[in-house]
């Protein structure tokens, strides 16, 4: 046992450290509001404000009772910190953007600046969170009478102590007094409380290091082997499948929302916030804290077990176990780490709970029934600041006051999770009013007044296991014996976890009614701009409503409101911009928004909305500008998208452009090649008229005998002219896909014959033999028969002018069978060049070992006839000697009907 | 500048993935895998899964938020759309 008046020194010396350590802190953020205050540490430490004395003793409690059940109180958070960047980022930045004073102002001032948003949120706070107090309160004065019980502390925590009222009644005093002196110090801007957060800190810190005192303690106590660790682990943890159940994924739930949700969270993690540098090395220090704070729960509950006799309260564990090893001063350092996290949860939370109630319940109360004195600048300031000191000692004492009522009874101890449940109502609204557009005041209200009234049926009334309010009866039965209204089994859900299921109701009931509500109703203007400026908020910090509301007020009003509420010193530095002597003048609308955003950084942006409309007089909403403001986003997206649906389409034009080019750049090559040859070739037959008929001219006694020859020589030459101008004449023709012949069927070997007849007087004049094969089914094609008579001449002439073979042979094969007709036309001269093999098909072109014999365009003009037939003329490949043409034709049908009799040529 | 835009987003989509992963690793089916009555080295199965993932949760989101603050001195710009 340690003596009374020692802890009280011990703890009156803690209390003074921490009272200078919040002066200090105040005095230096007034210096430098930049320096160590702000520092991502600092700010991580306070949101260790989380861990109260619940989890101090109540986690070696619960782990000692039910294994890992107190693990996802922390999990929950942890996992909402490391998922910083998805929506930790955006709340905070929002909070820090907008000058958010706390959570009710937040989420009224996102629906429209709405009044009654607010007022519901506080209420379910206060509602939620004074047991949660009370809850901390009995925690203090266990742990100090188990402490100081003159029949030793183990005999104390085994038996059920009658509190010691004074004792809470001294400590709540004392914590209203920090508060209010610290924590309602002044109207800061952006109410941020250097001092308090200091303070906070170090309590942190202390919490951290005793726990971990302790559980080190433990660990050597056993040689550090973990196998004696672990020795005689209570049942729950050596079988630990039943844990991972409903409870478990609800809890983890539940705590990931509360970390955001409970007042003094959002006071810490939002309002207090000053960078996103702060946030982002809280996401993964905040975890680790948790863990370093976890880290020993298993090993201090399971000495507890083994060590401390049977009757022992595992929640007191931390205390009882150094007491009874005889530890004094461990024990102490452990009951000062208690109270040093029951102590920050209350400063915290009586601030946050003092500024939300001052701020949405008084001020607006005030505002309504005109009693605001105003009879002096600074009476407005005053009253605010009272209204808060009062709150402060309201809440403490209605704390109080539950914790006496309540007594001995064992309502206290799930009331954090019963309290979790309350403040999660607001989570549906938080992140709808954070990514939902559509997202509207009503439906926010209906859905969290629901969930609430829920929360109160489900959870919180029957905690108090049977009361004037809700008695056993109907909490076993259902209210007038009706079963689908029995509190723990609503509606037939039977058969879960009490806090499961009320989490489920509460939070589907809500959601479901916040969603429907607000895909119902139409948004107000302003809800609308408000919902723009949070969504978007990484997109248009320094939009600001200027533009969208127009309003009218005289400046002297306006500064004569704004002295009275935040004082003469920082209004006059407000309306410094402002020209001296022009009182009477009509308030730019940007001094408009600059008073109100000021004023709601001190009592909240639906107080200062109502506090800047009582000297505006007249306001209007530019509809165009809102919806220029709500669209602009999607203006952006779409202009960006059509910008590069263009760049594609331009690309792929430029593509064709330069495709296009080229082609034009060979069609010219082309064409300049076509003129040089055709000049050249009209250009010999004409030299020779031109020079035969000089001679003619010049020479008029020449013999009968030349003049004949020479006249001979031109009209041979004219005809070579005419035949020539003839062929470029039909090959144009051809090219243009102007037909100029009849199509019909007729038998393609009847052609082939007629050409073989022509050409037998050229074979025979140059000695050439003619060897005619046929092969298979007479055949009819679609065609014409004069034409193709004509290909195959060219093709046995070319055989026969360019065979200089010394027995000089030309093949003429046809070969046909249903569906195609092949003409080969083979002999056995000097064959074609490799290099020659598709040149000769051009225009103008011969074989580069032939004579030259003629213009160059009979197999240009045989292949444009043949593909007009639909067929192919090829030269087969390189063969040893000579060359094979190829004509393939496809066969219309077979003749045998059309044609009975044939005629056969050989 | 394309290099480090690319690992940019690399970071980004880590800290996205974060917190879903943490949940997955810590939620029934997959913790039950590891809830049995097993011992290893004298010490619970469980309690050196749901401490190591945790652990694990810690180094991870340290590496994050490191990237990200290096990303910001370098100067990159915001994108503007951000996430959410």
């Amino acid at each position: 046992m340690l003596h009374a008046d020692f802890v009280i020194a011990s703890c009156l010396i803690y209390v003074a450290i921490l009272f200078s350590v919040a002066f200090a802190g105040d005095r230096k953020a007034r210096r430098n509001p930049g320096g160590w205050l702000s520092s991502p540490l600092v700010y991580t430490l306070s949101i260790s404000i989380y861990c109260t004395s619940w989890t101090f003793f109540g986690a070696v409690g619960t782990a000692a009772r039910d294994g890992f059940d107190f693990a996802p109180i922390y999990l929950g958070p942890m996992i909402v910190f490391t998922g910083w960047w998805l929506f930790l980022r955006k709340l905070v930045t929002v909070g820090r953007v907008h000058q958010t004073t706390s959570i009710a102002d937040f989420i009224s001032a996102r629906f429209g600046k709405h009044s009654g948003l607010g007022a519901l949120i506080t209420i379910v706070a206060v509602i939620a969170t004074a047991p949660y107090i009370a809850l901390q309160l009995k925690a203090l004065t266990d742990s100090y009478q188990v402490l100081t019980h003159p029949a030793g502390a183990i005999a104390a925590s085994s038996t059920i102590l009658e509190p010691n009222y004074s004792v809470a009644f001294w400590l709540a005093a004392g914590l209203c007094s920090f508060a209010i002196i610290f924590g309602v110090r002044n109207l800061n801007v952006n109410e941020h409380h250097h001092g308090v957060i200091a303070a906070i800190a170090v309590e942190a810190v202390v919490k951290l290091v005793a726990l971990l005192i302790v559980g080190l303690w433990v660990v050597i106590s056993v040689r550090g082997i973990p196998a004696e660790i672990f020795a005689n682990a209570p049942v729950s943890l050596m079988r630990p499948a039943d844990t991972f159940d409903t409870r478990w994924v609800t809890l983890i739930i539940l705590s990931g929302i509360a970390v955001v949700c409970l007042p003094r969270q959002f006071q810490v993690m939002v309002v207090e916030n000053s960078s996103e540098r702060q946030i982002r090395t809280a996401s993964w220090l905040f975890p680790l804290y948790l863990f370093l704070l976890c880290l020993f729960v298993f090993p201090i509950a399971i000495a507890g077990l083994n060590r401390l006799p049977a009757g022992a309260n595992p929640d007191l564990y931390v205390l009882t176990l150094p007491l009874q090893e005889d530890r004094p001063l461990l024990a102490l350092l452990a009951f000062i780490g208690g109270f040093s996290s029951a102590t920050s949860m209350v400063i915290v939370s009586s601030i946050a709970l003092s500024t939300m109630i001052s701020n949405h319940i008084l001020v607006p109360l005030a505002l309504r029934f005109s009693i605001i004195p105003t009879n002096s600048t600074q009476s407005v300031r005053h009253f605010i600041l009272n209204t808060r000191r009062a709150a402060i000692i309201f809440i403490v004492f209605i704390g109080f006051l539950y914790f006496w009522v309540s007594g001995t009874s064992e309502a206290l101890a799930a009331i954090g999770l019963i309290s979790f449940c309350g403040v999660a109502q607001f989570m549906p609204s938080l992140v709808g009013g954070l990514f939902w557009r559509r997202a509207s005041a009503l439906g926010a209200f209906a859905g969290m007044a629901v969930g609430f009234l829920l929360w109160l049926y489900t959870l919180f009334l029957p905690s108090f296991g049977g009361s004037a309010i809700m008695t056993a009866e109907v909490i076993a039965q259902g209210p007038f014996g009706l079963e689908w209204l029995k509190p723990h089994a609503l509606f037939g859900l039977a058969g879960f976890d009490p806090l499961a299921h009320a989490v489920f109701w509460s939070l589907f009931v809500n959601t479901a009614l916040f969603v429907t509500i607000s895909l119902i109703t139409e948004p107000t203007p302003l809800l609308r701009l408000q919902s723009t400026l949070f969504i978007d908020v990484f997109r248009r910090q320094t939009e600001s409503e200027l533009r969208v509301i127009r309003r009218t007020a005289r400046v002297g009003d306006l500064r004569q409101m704004a002295e009275r509420v935040i004082g003469p010193r920082d209004a006059m530095e407000l309306f410094s911009n402002v020209p001296a002597g022009e009182r009477a003048v009509v308030a730019s609308d940007e001094l408009l928004g600059q008073v109100e955003q000021r004023l709601a950084s001190h009592i909240g942006a639906a107080s200062a909305r109502s506090l800047v409309s009582r000297v505006v007089t007249d306001e209007t909403v530019s509809v165009q500008e809102l919806k220029r403001l709500a669209s602009e986003a999607e203006q952006i997206r779409a202009y960006s998208e059509e910008l590069e649906s263009k760049s594609r389409q331009i690309e792929e034009a430029a593509a064709e452009l330069a495709s296009a080019n080229r082609r034009l750049r060979e069609i010219d090559k082309q064409k300049d090649e076509f003129l040089s040859h055709i000049s050249h070739e009209v250009r010999t037959p004409m030299a020779s008229i031109r020079s035969f008929s000089d001679i003619l001219l010049s020479e008029p006694n020449l013999e009968e005998e030349r003049k004949q020859r020479f006249l001979a020589i031109i009209q041979k030459e004219s005809i070579r002219l005419t035949r020539l101008l003839d062929s470029i004449l039909h090959l144009n023709q051809m090219e243009k896909g102007q037909p100029y012949w009849e199509v019909a069927l007729f038998d393609p070997d009847r052609a082939l014959d007629q050409a073989l007849e022509s050409c037998e007087a050229l074979a025979e004049s140059s000695g050439v033999k003619l060897r005619r094969v046929k092969q298979g089914p007479p055949v009819l094609v679609l065609g014409n028969s004069d034409k193709l008579a004509q290909v195959f001449i060219n093709l046995i002439s070319n055989a026969i002018k360019h065979n200089t073979d010394a027995q000089p042979l030309v093949m003429i094969t046809s070969v046909s069978d249903e569906s195609a007709y092949e003409a080969r036309i083979a002999d056995n001269g000097p064959g074609i060049a490799e290099d020659d093999r598709e040149r000769i098909f051009g225009k103008f072109e011969r074989g580069s070992n032939a004579e030259r014999a003629g213009a160059g365009l009979g197999l240009p003009i045989s292949r444009q006839i043949i593909e007009r037939f639909g067929g192919h003329l090829t030269l087969a490949a390189s063969r040893p000697k000579g060359a094979e043409f190829t004509v393939r034709l496809k066969v219309a049908r077979a003749p045998s009907d059309v044609l009975p009799l044939r005629r056969s040529v050989s | 500048m394309n290099e480090l835009d690319g690992r940019n987003h690399g970071v980004r989509d880590a800290a996205v993935i974060l917190p879903f992963a943490i949940g997955a690793l810590l939620l029934p089916p997959l913790i039950l895998v590891f809830a049995t009555p097993s011992l290893l080295a004298g010490i619970p199965l469980i309690v050196l899964y749901v401490y190591g993932v945790w652990a694990l949760a810690v180094i991870s989101a340290f590496l994050i938020a490191r990237k990200l603050e290096l990303r910001e001195r370098v100067g990159v710009a915001e994108d503007p759309s951000g996430v959410g």
